[in-house]
């Protein structure tokens, strides 16, 4: 046996060696299948990709025969969602809510902007599934263990689009797409203050993390008390790095002043009860305990009464971010943006240019294996996907196709 | 006998006090008429009145001494002189001569006080310490009466005067080059400093840190505050020298030295002007214009020792309780005084000597209980076992000490229910993680019924644990410090801005009571905004009223802005107050703008002639520049009545596109699933297989999770080895389980798995009834990005010798089947391990992994 595993590590890399050829149209259209659907075509699909390579030498057809195979959706599509449904960003976390639904939105060609703040939520409808629980992730657990074949993402009569409301009893207008999924809030309202749902909705669907957009210019009335100003004695760090996100974050984080997670034990302690007790909570016009906690960190700080939130961010430095109006979208006099709760919050980021923006570049990188900022080339078909993706109708398939024709090969 | 007498006559007063102050229900100051200096001998006639044996309690027993005001200010002394408020021989005159010279209703303003705060005969070596000292003892002679009510603050209009042109310190040390603090006053301070003020200073260690000699942006960090700009000659470091602190020579031309250097500094720096479109008040310096507001209504009763911190330098923190004797606090290692008043440990200690110590043993012990009061702010939430003050000898012998774990604070007391270092220690329990890097109120209160109890914030943390226990067995032979233990361990890094201890248990109203009033000196700026309301500048009325106060080394504290006319008579008119910001030395402050988006109508139905009208509960913390001597505050509005400031953000400019990078790789390999779902389709195995799925989640984490050629390791290989082996291993027992030829066979369709491995390859068609399905299944037909076809057959199962050739230069060996043959029993079981080997080896290989 050792001589048997010994034969199968040298051959890959004889293998290795004869790639980098140039490419046809054959090889074009594996390339497209492989980074699309994560596995190799069979050869009746190649034969029907390279045809459509000859009709549309762009690739962007032989990219939307790719997408037919169930592995785009149960494979490529789950691991490309599933890191933004945890804070540890890990790859390796079962099926859950979030993933299904942005799934589903995309395979039902939705505009994508309602990830963030549709009542809608994706569901599994093959037989033998154990049924939708807000309190658990048995259901999508279950729905993933069928593979491919019975499981197949990309069936609509498998995964079935439906109204969020309907199924998990949060009022209509409180639902935000897969900010108020079970799986969002396990990670996201867990404990904490919830600021960390707007960090890493603001990481995983505008592509910036707080760090970069830093800016203590902003007024800082919406900080809130449990912020140190003067943590370990030294009010420079508050004045010069604190204070540079949360004047901003804390001005749009009364969105989630009603939200919170439910749990018994704690995430950590895997002998507890948690994942099978921990579920969104949301009190209507009651602001949570946590948004009140730490006061006396500094008591002329900001104490929420609501769910409203102002986007100081609108102006200054951060307005390259790319704000734009969304329908309803109310603004004081300065333009920040202001509103109510986490549905108006969704829609205030999922209208940026950001937004398109890291959608696009997130699809690049997945596809075409860099970073697309590296390179102008690169950059400059960024900027032309992005424009076709809003002018489109933000078709999450048409940027996945049109990602995987740039990065066809020559 | 004598001390014995003492305690009698505090806890008698104190009961009294405390019965006073219950019928009251207020929460007024309360201060302690507790004298213990053993000094209270009276030969000479009783006191005559109440009001005289509280002078001679608090003040009198005090003072009366050879080496306090009793040296001259009492007829039998050689240097006798009037007023003779320290007359030895009879308390009842010393007592008329004393009460003209003390304000009662407010101790500062006391004659003997303000007197010896101008530096008369000051007993210590900071004029100011003796003067808080007698402050107190004052407090507390008008506190026995139970009079003292919060102090009405007269509010009076500062001087009118524009916002100037402001001086401001450069970011960095060598800004303006040869005019720069490191060429001109960075080498006179490490060329004579540099032996004390240097963190590793030769001869001591002494803050501030000015002369670092490595390290010249931290040296110039530390000398900001003993520089003034503005004006070089009123600079510490000129009048230290002047005051023939450590001179190099003689110390007037080592001034005029230093002085020239400051002066050369700055001359260069080129003066903030205010932008004359700004709608703005009048300007305002928080040390020479502000009000002093009331240090606020704290219950201290029972304060036998208080430490405030208020010197801001030197080698001595001094005990300004009022009560002796006084425990001065000897500063040693590491700790920095801080402006805001405070003590900033960072190694060092604070420590009074054994005997003014044992004050702590006294007055405790005869009382049976005490509170420990403190505001602190600690570095960490990471130090363990650390000593933020107590009582002892180190860290296994002390009879009480307050520490920090982690987000705890410790408790420990030392009873006859406890080892003889207070342990076991009364914590604050983890999960409430109340101790935080922030300034914090902490109250660890004892008494031998109720226990312990921990009080953070106002809010009690601990319960209390009700053992009957007893501190009998204090010893009066340890020393109190703070920061380390008196053994010098223990250290605890973090700041210390006031330290109380009261020979009494606080109440919960009474903790929340001292808590709400908060540390640090307080001050009332007027800013001026009558000219937009049609005032003149001499008769100015109304103002924005902020209650201002050092936050900490490195900024102010802006609360309650407020506006306010003088005139009682005065009612508003309509107008607006919008979006209010603070500006310091002729510009706004760029960050802390807590009041930049308000919006306030001044209106008869919110504004009272009394208070004001509060124009926001927000606080801002505004950063600190030159220092309060020196920093020139105004506040500038968008909107004032009828003014108007247009505020527009610039719009910012997208950063320029970077160069483009090295180049990467175009290709990548497949990560975990879809190595999964791949070897799934070229074998025709589902992942849903138990067996595949049981390798999978067996290896799933050891697979490749990223596409990225360069970071592909031989232990994603094996991975993926046992991967592919399993699926071929299910593959050939599917089909070796149906007839040769049986539609049913999804691989291996022909190939004969009854024969012994010997026979079962023996001819180029018989290989090609393993090789050919397996390459059919790996290879895509016509894609000129893999290997050619031919090659991977010769490789898995050429017959005779091969030949590789790379780059590296050419080997012969033989085909897998042939050396599996070679090397095994000729057996059918054989025969099934070759197959599965060729299987697993293309399956496994590049062909599939690369995408």
């Amino acid at each position: 046996m050792k001589r048997l595993h010994y034969s199968a590590l040298i051959l890959p890399m004889l293998l290795m060696a004869a790639s980098g050829l140039q490419a046809d149209a054959r090889s074009q259209a594996k390339r497209i299948h492989d980074r699309l659907a994560g596995v190799p075509p069979t050869p009746t699909v190649l034969d029907e990709m390279t045809t459509l390579i000859g009709t549309d030498p762009t690739g962007r057809s032989a990219a939307e025969k790719a997408m037919e195979d169930p592995n785009f959706y149960n494979v490529t599509l789950k691991n490309w969602v599933t890191p933004w449904t945890n804070e540890e960003q890990t790859v390796f976390a079962p099926l859950n809510d979030f993933t299904a639904t942005v799934i589903g939105l995309i395979r039902d060609d939705e505009d994508f902007r309602k990830v963030l703040y549709d009542d809608v939520i994706y569901t599994g409808a093959a037989s033998g599934l154990p049924g939708f629980s807000t309190s658990n992730n048995a259901h999508y657990e279950a729905l993933e263990a069928l593979g491919p074949d019975s499981g197949n993402l990309g069936d609509p009569s498998v995964l079935v689009r439906q109204s969020q409301s309907s199924v998990t009893g949060l009022q209509s207008d409180a639902t935000a797409g897969v900010l108020t999924s079970r799986a969002a809030a396990r990670a996201f309202f867990y404990k904490g203050t919830n600021r960390a749902m707007f960090r890493f909705t603001m990481l995983n669907f505008l592509c910036t993390d707080m760090e970069q957009i830093k800016d203590n210019s902003r007024v800082p009335d919406h900080v809130r008390r449990d912020v140190a100003r003067s943590p370990g004695g030294d009010s420079r760090i508050y004045l010069n790095a604190c204070v540079g996100c949360h004047a901003g974050m804390d001005g749009m984080g009364g969105a989630m002043a009603y939200y919170d997670l439910a749990h018994d034990g704690d995430k950590e302690d895997a002998t507890s009860n948690f994942e099978n007790t921990a579920r969104l909570t949301y009190s209507a016009g009651q602001v949570i305990p946590k948004y009140l906690q730490n006061e006396n960190n500094f008591k002329p700080g900001f104490v929420p009464t609501d769910d409203s939130w102002i986007n100081y961010w609108r102006n200054g430095p951060n307005a390259l971010l790319g704000w734009n109006d969304w329908p309803g979208v109310q603004k004081d006099e300065k333009g920040n943006a202001i509103g109510h709760g986490l549905k108006q919050l969704g829609m205030e980021l999922a209208w940026t240019d950001a937004f398109a923006q890291c959608q696009v570049k997130k699809a690049f990188k997945a596809v075409c294996l860099r970073d697309p900022d590296d390179y102008s080339a690169d950059r400059s078909a960024v900027e032309t996907i992005v424009a076709d993706f809003k002018n489109g109708g933000y078709k999450m398939k048409q940027v996945f196709r049109d990602v995987a024709a740039v990065c066809k090969g020559n | 006998m004598k001390l014995t007498h003492t305690i009698k006559t505090a806890l008698i007063s104190t009961l009294l006090l405390a019965g006073l102050a219950a019928c009251e229900g207020t929460t007024e100051t309360v201060q302690n008429p507790f004298s213990g200096n053993g000094q209270d001998v009276n030969d000479g006639p009783p006191a005559a009145t109440e009001d005289a044996r509280r002078f001679e309690i608090n003040v009198w027993n005090n003072l009366k001494a050879d080496n306090r005001c009793g040296q001259c200010h009492t007829q039998d002394s050689d240097q006798a002189q009037e007023p003779y408020f320290m007359e030895r021989s009879d308390v009842n005159v010393a007592y008329s001569f004393a009460v003209p010279l003390v304000n009662l209703q407010d101790p500062a303003e006391s004659r003997l006080v303000t007197k010896v705060a101008e530096g008369h005969n000051c007993w210590l070596d900071v004029a100011s310490a003796c003067a808080d000292s007698i402050e107190s003892m004052i407090s507390n002679w008008a506190g026995s009466e139970n009079t003292t009510t919060a102090r009405a603050i007269k509010l009076t209009p500062p001087a009118i005067k524009e916002p100037g042109e402001s001086k401001n310190f450069p970011p960095s040390a060598t800004d303006n080059g040869a005019s720069s603090f490191a060429n001109t006053v960075y080498p006179l301070v490490t060329q004579y400093c540099a032996a004390c003020h240097y963190e590793e200073g030769v001869t001591q260690q002494q803050s501030p840190f000015f002369a670092n000699p490595v390290d010249v942006e931290s040296a110039y960090q530390a000398a900001r505050p003993k520089i003034n700009i503005d004006l070089p000659e009123q600079s510490r470091l000129v009048l230290r020298l002047l005051e023939q602190h450590n001179c190099w020579d003689d110390c007037t031309a080592n001034a005029a030295e230093m002085q020239a250097a400051i002066e050369a500094f700055a001359n260069a720096i080129t003066p903030d002007a205010v932008d004359p479109t700004l709608v703005h008040s009048k300007a305002l310096n928080l040390v020479s214009d502000g009000i002093i507001a009331s240090g606020g209504n704290r219950h201290e009763a029972n304060v036998f020792a208080s430490w405030e911190f208020k010197t801001g330098q030197g080698g001595i923190a001094y005990d300004t309780s009022g009560i002796e004797p006084a425990m001065h606090l000897n500063l040693s290692g590491a700790v920095d005084w801080m402006s805001s008043y405070g003590l900033d440990f960072k190694g060092g200690k604070a420590q009074a000597s054994t005997t003014s110590s044992k004050k702590l043993h006294d007055f405790i012990k005869a009382a049976g209980e005490y509170s420990i009061e403190a505001w602190v702010v600690p570095a960490n939430v990471t130090q363990e076992d650390a000593h933020i003050l107590g009582y002892g000898e180190g860290a296994n012998l002390r009879n009480f000490s307050l520490g920090q774990t982690l987000y705890n604070y410790d408790h420990f007391n030392r009873t006859n229910q406890s080892d003889a270092k207070g342990d076991p220690a009364l914590s604050t329990p983890d999960a409430r993680e109340a101790l935080q890097a922030n300034l914090q109120h902490v109250v660890a209160i004892y008494d031998p019924v109720n226990g312990r109890s921990i009080y953070v914030n106002g809010e009690r943390i601990t319960g209390e644990s009700p053992v009957a226990t007893s501190i009998a067995d204090w010893s009066d032979g340890y020393v109190f410090s703070l920061g380390s233990n008196a053994a010098n361990g223990q250290s605890w890094m973090g700041q210390i801005r006031m330290v109380a201890i009261h020979n009494r248990v606080l109440t919960e109203e009474q903790i929340t009571q001292n808590f709400e009033v908060g540390v640090g000196q307080k001050y009332y700026l007027l800013f001026w905004i009558g000219q937009f309301l049609g005032e003149s500048e001499d008769d100015p009325k109304s103002f924005i009223r902020m209650e201002v106060s050092q936050f900490d080394n490195y900024s102010y504290l802006f609360l309650k802005p407020t506006f306010i006319n003088l005139d009682p008579d005065w009612t508003p008119g309509d107008f607006t107050i919008k979006n209010m910001r603070i500006a310091v030395n002729g510009k706004e402050a760029i960050a802390g703008q807590e009041f930049g988006n308000m919006e306030v109508a001044i209106n008869g139905n919110d504004y009272s002639p009394a208070e004001g009208q509060l124009l926001s509960e927000h606080g801002a913390v505004i950063a600190l520049e030159k220092g309060p001597d020196s920093d020139e505050f105004f506040l500038t509005f968008e909107v004032l009545a009828n003014e108007t400031y247009a505020r527009t953000d610039p719009v910012p400019t997208p950063p320029s596109p970077p160069a483009d990078a090295a180049p990467v790789p175009d290709l990548g390999v497949r990560t975990f699933d879809e190595i999964n779902a791949s070897i799934a389709r070229m074998t025709g195995i589902p992942i849903t297989n138990p067996a595949v799925r049981s390798v999978f989640d067996q290896y799933r984490q050891q697979l490749p999770i990223i596409e990225d050629l360069n970071a592909y390791l031989s232990s994603h290989q094996m991975a993926v080895a046992q991967l592919a082996l399993t699926s071929c291993s299910e593959r050939v027992d599917a089909d070796k389980a149906l007839p040769i030829g049986d539609s049913g066979r999804k691989m291996f369709v022909d190939f004969d798995f009854s024969q012994p491995s010997g026979s079962a390859f023996d001819s180029p068609a018989k290989v090609a009834n393993v090789t050919g399905p397996v390459l059919d299944a790996v290879l895509l037909t016509g894609v000129n990005t893999q290997p050619a076809a031919s090659e991977l057959a010769d490789l898995l199962g050429g017959s005779g010798s091969q030949t590789l050739t790379t780059d590296n230069g050419s080997y012969s060996y033989s085909s897998l089947i042939s050396q599996m043959v070679a090397s095994g029993n000729n057996s059918t079981a054989r025969t099934e391990q070759i197959v599965k080997a060729v299987c697993a080896a293309a399956v496994g290989s590049a062909a599939m992994l690369i995408q």
